[in-house]
């Protein structure tokens, strides 16, 4: 009996152990496609709010995917309004939208680079026409440089980043970002539905981003707006942690991890920035030290997982630009689940 | 009251994803309350990691290390003795985790169950009257709400000093 218990506990042990070539997964990644998007100027009027660097942004994170295996397709607007497509400038000019109807859904005086510009329309295209070309195993990554916000006025709080054409111009002459033509989680989720691979990974730096994201058992003890100092597990998070096993996988907003990877620069209820300093968005600037000679691969295996990106990004923002602006703090999230990316 | 440590391997499946194997490790502090002459209540405060899983297939499951309260319900009886090597006792045990880790490089924790089942192997030396050696298979099964199914098994080690002088 003894010898009977002793034997079938060493092969069950055995068996796990080298289960390892029970399963097939050849390679790392097949192909990988990305989607780069950045809007510096919304609209050709200089009293509007346009950013200085997110065409920086995008064509730094273009270069870099690129020269690490990625097709990227990309749409900026530069800061002097010129709409580029696949990092050539078009020479087609945005306008000066001014809303003509209550929602922002339509607009009069756009430019001539309207149709190829970063809209939200040519975003949810390009998702769209990706969906017969990327496989299960291939890998999909989108990103954003630009506006985003909050719409405090709903309840839960929504949050979305500001594509060109929605932030525009009333009648009165003050600038908006409307809600119907910015791009909304709900929005990525529909258009990802067509997108076979799992692997789809959301790279946002924009204010508010982090209400992209949908943890569902997690809870995140670094607060939606971080206001400096240390951040801790407190009794909050146990209790948080609890409530959300007990509900199971009922994240009101946000995409799901199931959905996708999502890294924003900012939580949910705060700002993010960029700076001539810099000359990026602080987040990309400091994603980009870590992706470019893959300083981000923490473990050193040869490639940079969407979880180590963000931690060299996060780091970098931790020690050098938090603790040096104190008025305009703030803290990368992530996505919760138990899977991670590999980038490259 | 005893200390211990355990290496562990664990296959995990998300959801949309296959298997993939994590290993890790953990210590625990035990406090035992002997019950009768065969069964015991062992109720712990433990620490523990888990490696991220290899990233074959361009994913990973991620690495997450925590805390965790448990308790145990471990019977067993004695199967060999020597007046001069001591007593082996042979058990098992069954019992339920409540853990709280938290995934590595991030600010993310999350909690979940865990019913364990123990197979065990104790000595109590001779020459050692105060203390007992354990060798342990551990089985879990961590009913987390983002896994398709997550088991581990591994081998413990642990040390128990008895106060007192009841045997």
């Amino acid at each position: 009996m003894r010898r009977a218990i002793r034997r079938a506990a060493l092969a069950v042990l055995a068996a796990l152990l080298c289960s390892c070539s029970m399963f097939d997964y050849s390679g790392i990644v097949t192909h990988k496609y990305a989607l780069v998007y950045g809007v510096t100027w919304y609209t050709m009027d200089t009293n509007g709010p346009n950013l200085q660097f997110p065409h920086m942004d995008a064509s730094a994170i273009s270069a870099v995917l690129q020269s690490n295996g990625y097709t990227v397709t990309s749409r900026w607007v530069d800061g002097a309004g010129d709409v580029w497509t696949d990092g050539t400038d078009t020479h087609l000019p945005i306008g000066t939208p001014v809303a003509t109807s209550p929602d922002g859904s339509s607009y009069i005086g756009g430019g001539a680079g309207d149709g190829v510009a970063p809209s939200k329309a040519n975003i949810l295209v390009d998702i769209q026409n990706l969906a017969g070309t990327v496989g299960p195993n291939d890998v999909l990554l989108i990103y954003f440089s630009g506006h985003g916000t909050q719409d405090a006025s709903v309840t839960p709080p929504r949050e979305y980043f500001d594509p060109y054409a929605s932030v525009l111009k009333d009648s009165s002459g003050n600038f908006y970002d409307y809600p119907v033509p910015s791009v909304l989680d709900n929005d990525l989720a529909t258009a990802f539905a067509a997108i076979k691979t799992p692997r789809k990974i959301v790279i946002l730096d924009t204010c508010n981003s982090g209400g992209f994201i949908g943890n569902q058992l997690e809870a995140d003890w670094t607060p939606p707006a971080y206001l400096g100092g240390a951040s801790l597990v407190g009794p909050e998070t146990l209790s948080q942690a609890i409530s959300n096993y007990a509900s199971m996988q009922s994240s009101p907003t946000g995409l799901s991890p199931y959905g996708a990877q999502v890294l924003s620069a900012a939580g949910r209820d705060e700002s993010c920035y960029e700076t001539p300093t810099l000359g990026h968005g602080v987040m990309t600037y400091y994603l980009l030290q870590g992706l470019q000679g893959s300083r981000a691969d923490i473990n050193h295996d040869g490639h940079v997982t969407v979880l180590e990106a963000f931690s060299y990004a996060k780091a970098g923002i931790d020690a050098n630009w938090n603790p040096n602006n104190s008025g305009s703090t703030f803290e990368p999230h992530i996505s919760g689940g138990p899977v991670d990316f590999v980038l490259f | 009251m005893g200390l211990g440590g355990t290496g562990t391997v664990t296959m995990s499946a998300g959801q949309g994803f296959g298997p993939k194997l994590q290993y890790g490790g953990g210590f625990a502090i035990d406090f035992v309350f002997p019950l009768d002459k065969w069964t015991r209540l062992v109720t712990s405060i433990e620490g523990f990691t888990v490696a991220p899983s290899d990233i074959s297939g361009g994913f990973l499951y991620r690495g997450y290390s925590g805390a965790a309260l448990s308790m145990m319900l471990q019977a067993g009886a004695v199967f060999a003795f020597s007046p001069s090597l001591g007593l082996m006792r042979v058990g098992g045990g069954l019992g339920v985790a409540a853990a709280l880790p938290s995934y590595w490089y991030t600010t993310l924790a999350f909690f979940y169950l865990e019913p364990r089942a123990q197979a065990f192997l104790d000595w109590e030396p001779a020459g050692l009257p105060h203390f007992d050696f354990q060798l342990s298979v551990p089985v879990a099964l961590q009913l987390r709400g983002d896994m398709s199914y997550s088991v581990s098994t591994g081998i413990g080690l642990g040390v128990l000093y008895r106060f007192g002088n009841d045997k």
